[in-house]
């Protein structure tokens, strides 16, 4: 713990400003992307009994 | 007849700003005025070079938090509310002078920093506790830091040498070498 004496007083500054990439994030094309719904629905293969 | 040691309410009171629960004790009988500015202001610290196998990072000496090289926001450890808080110890700290006595070098390993503290900041005698921390540069100022090209770093744990250049890929921070800043 650093020793720096007791307190003055409290200041407020505003909070630093975080600039967002604009360069779009390029999705491959082999990973799905869960935001998109598939057209049709997935269907599981029905289970014939033997 | 069995010997008791005295409860601790019978140690000495020690001096207001020395101990870590004594700032609280401070505020409360002298409250902080607060005031708002337009920007932040910068400090001075120690941070210690972490090596791990094949690469290198900062933490800090004090609270021994990650450096990273984009602004970080504190945290407090102990009660979880937004740091610095008057009444605790959290937050980065940094000193007001760049050759204050507890900031003498000791280890090559740990290197002086310069950081720019925002948001919420608590301002004390000799230093002053920040929200939000961004370093702005790393002094390798120590007789073992290699004034020329290639410097070597002598590390407290395990002692190997590398180079300024890996150094500054790993960290990522503007490092000044002898007055010359390299990137």
């Amino acid at each position: 713990m650093a020793q720096i004496g007791v307190p003055k007083r409290i200041i407020e500054t505003p909070q630093p400003i975080f600039i967002p990439s604009t360069v779009p994030i390029e999705w491959p094309e082999s990973v799905p992307d869960p935001m998109v719904q598939p057209a049709e629905p997935v269907r599981t293969p029905e289970l014939v009994p033997a | 007849m069995a010997f008791f040691p005295p409860p601790l309410q019978n140690k000495p009171p020690t001096k207001p700003g020395v101990g870590m629960n004594d700032w609280a004790r401070y505020v409360k009988a002298n409250p902080l005025e607060t005031i708002v500015a337009e920007e932040g202001r910068t400090a001075w610290k120690r941070v210690e070079i972490v090596v791990r196998d094949d690469w290198m990072m900062l933490q800090s000496i004090h609270s021994s938090d990650i450096v990273n090289s984009s602004p970080t926001a504190a945290r407090c450890k102990i009660q979880h509310h937004r740091a610095p808080d008057e009444y605790c110890t959290c937050g980065w700290y940094g000193f007001y002078d760049r050759f204050h006595p507890q900031l003498v070098p000791f280890l090559s390993s740990q290197p002086l920093m310069e950081v720019y503290l925002q948001g919420k900041l608590i301002e004390h005698e000799e230093g002053v506790r920040g929200e939000w921390q961004t370093p702005l540069g790393i002094y390798l100022d120590h007789p073992n830091h290699n004034n020329g090209l290639i410097g070597v770093f002598l590390t407290s744990y395990n002692q190997q040498y590398f180079s300024v250049e890996q150094f500054i890929n790993d960290i990522d921070i503007p490092v000044n070498v002898g007055g010359k800043w390299m990137y």
